[in-house]
């Protein structure tokens, strides 16, 4: 019990990581509209469809087009014609009275069942000069206590990302589990330059080792799900590059270790290259993407991981899945040096 | 401390010695310059800002490989005793780095003559692109330099010393890009002196660290 209690924490989080990042619900959420303008005065009418909602169910369908809190149009009338796909009518008033000739409106849908689904900037309501309809239509401020609220434990419905929101927990948490895992092959590296002990040697090799397969795992994993959000496997962008780049230093780091025959000096250089290509390193991820936009979180006028991309759900998933796989990266490295261990034992005998 | 700078001007000077009894190695190296801008020219003919730049540097990245990885050679490797016996690490290092610079600086300069002659002067800012190419040149010879000396013991070196050195040398190269793109007027950047303290800061650290690390190296 003593030594393997992590084991058992690694697979548990792991199991946790899989099943509830993989089964609860994505929040309901408007995934197509289609118009994006609407015309001051008249009647707009929107064909709307949803994502995990349950329209035809919900008997108290009610939408709204938002400009700000106090400025709201209810719908006049909604037709589900099943869940997810509905009409939507609205009642335009005849001026936006803010001084402005034409403003995006947020379109919000709510009922009982899947309570609100918002789609920020989605309707440009423009006035019409020529003519000025008067028909009745005004602006109400929106009663939020009327809304029914969202229910159960669910993600974050986002537009773009869809289902693929839930790779945040492997393809995110894969990189910072191999960034942990290269620390500590760092600190195992300069223990072994202190000490000259070639157990701190093999340690740095296996902890080395299981990072770069981390690393690669974490590209395809990236891959894909850029493919399904920036439409292509590969792209131009630098954190992208940044990493393979790392890879690349880090797949060198096994070719020296192959090609040096005697047993001290090939720990020694490792050693020392290690430690340089980690510093080296750290520009290449840390600083470089900071200079130029990426279509990364955090870059270019993304915003950073935090707000709707990594809200409070995600998060109880997000950090038990970083401690899974590096528990994991430990794991497999605790067994490469173990083997290491009695292959040197065998060729001694 | 004067002693070492004695001991520092004495290595120096033998580099060269050593150097200029066998040219051919030298002469390979501006061989190559010629001969590889020679065909750039040749495919290209014309070229905008930013093939030019991408061409120098890595021209000057493959020039630089050559140069350099003849740093810990077998010359030295047979000679590691006078070294070891006689010399500190640091002093080594740093005789190896200075050599190394300077004539990898030469290279660098001579490729902007032969880019220049060969295709068309788009350097618009000269004081700014000098900076660029000699904090960038420091940055490569201080990879290269610690890299051959990694790389020394181990087999089939020629090949290891590219593997290993060309993607530890690209966060050097990409800066120094960015700076001779503004300096040729393809971008408009206000904080360029900051992106040359970052690349100086980079350069300082390289420096650093190969200097440290070296005395594990060369006994191994």
């Amino acid at each position: 019990m003593k030594y393997w209690w992590w084991k058992v924490l690694a697979i548990a989080t792991f199991s946790y990581v899989l099943l509830a990042g993989l089964l609860t619900p994505l929040k309901s959420g408007i995934y197509s509209v289609d118009k994006t303008k609407g015309l001051l005065g008249s009647t707009l009418s929107l064909h709307v469809e949803t994502y995990n909602t349950y329209m035809s169910s919900a008997l108290q369908n009610v939408a709204f087009l938002k400009l700000s809190d106090n400025k709201v149009i209810r719908s006049t009338s909604i037709n589900e014609i099943n869940d997810y796909t509905a009409k939507i009518n609205f009642e335009l008033p005849s001026e936006l009275s803010t001084g402005k000739n034409a403003e995006r409106a947020t379109l919000i849908i709510n009922n009982e069942v899947d309570g609100s689904m918002i789609l920020p900037n989605a309707i440009l309501l423009k006035q019409d000069t020529t003519l000025i309809k008067q028909n009745g239509a005004k602006w109400t401020a929106l009663d939020v206590a009327s809304l029914f609220p969202n229910k159960g434990f669910r993600f974050p419905y986002r537009n773009k990302l869809h289902e693929t929101i839930r790779n945040t927990f492997f393809h995110v948490a894969i990189w910072f589990a191999m960034f942990i895992l290269l620390i500590i092959a760092l600190v195992y590296s300069i223990r072994y330059l202190i000490s000259k002990d070639l157990q701190f040697d093999y340690k740095a090799a296996a902890f080395t080792n299981i990072s770069i397969y981390f690393g690669i795992i974490g590209l395809i994993t990236g891959a894909i799900w850029a493919k399904f959000t920036w439409g292509a496997f590969w792209t131009a962008d630098v954190k992208l590059n940044m990493a393979a780049i790392s890879v690349l230093i880090y797949a060198a780091y096994w070719m020296l270790r192959s090609s040096i025959r005697d047993v001290d000096s090939k720990a020694r250089i490792a050693a020392s290259y290690n430690i340089f290509a980690f510093v080296v390193m750290i520009p290449l991820i840390f600083i470089i993407p900071r200079l130029t936009d990426s279509l990364h979180p955090g870059n270019g006028g993304n915003p950073a991981l935090g707000g709707e991309d990594l809200d409070n759900s995600l998060r109880l998933i997000f950090y038990p899945s970083i401690i899974a796989l590096t528990l994991i990266g430990l794991w497999i490295a605790n067994l490469t040096y173990r083997l290491q261990i009695i292959h040197d034992k065998t060729l001694e005998e | 401390m004067a002693s070492q700078l004695l001991q520092l001007t004495k290595l120096i000077e033998k580099e060269f010695k050593l150097e200029f009894r066998k040219r051919v190695s030298l002469a390979s190296v501006l061989l190559f310059l010629v001969s590889a801008s020679y065909i750039c020219y040749k495919v290209f003919i014309n070229i905008n800002g930013l093939a030019w730049i991408s061409l120098f540097w890595i021209i000057l990245l493959f020039a630089s490989i050559n140069l350099i990885q003849r740093t810990f050679n077998q010359n030295y490797v047979r000679r590691k005793w006078l070294y070891y016996s006689f010399y500190e690490p640091s002093t080594v290092y740093l005789s190896k780095f200075l050599y190394n610079l300077f004539f990898l600086v030469i290279i660098a300069f001579l490729l902007l003559f032969l880019m220049n002659t060969f295709f068309e002067n788009f350097i618009k800012l000269p004081s700014l692109f000098v900076y660029g190419l000699i904090l960038g040149t420091i940055g490569i010879t201080g990879v290269m330099t610690f890299i051959s000396s990694v790389v020394m013991h181990a087999e089939n070196n020629g090949v290891l010393m590219s593997i290993l050195a060309m993607p530890l040398t690209l966060p050097v190269i990409l800066l120094a890009v960015k700076v001779h793109a503004v300096s040729f007027g393809l971008i408009q950047d206000t904080a360029v002196s900051g992106d040359l303290l970052l690349l100086g800061g980079i350069d300082l650290l390289i420096f650093g660290l190969g200097i440290m690390l070296f005395p594990n190296i060369w006994k191994a």
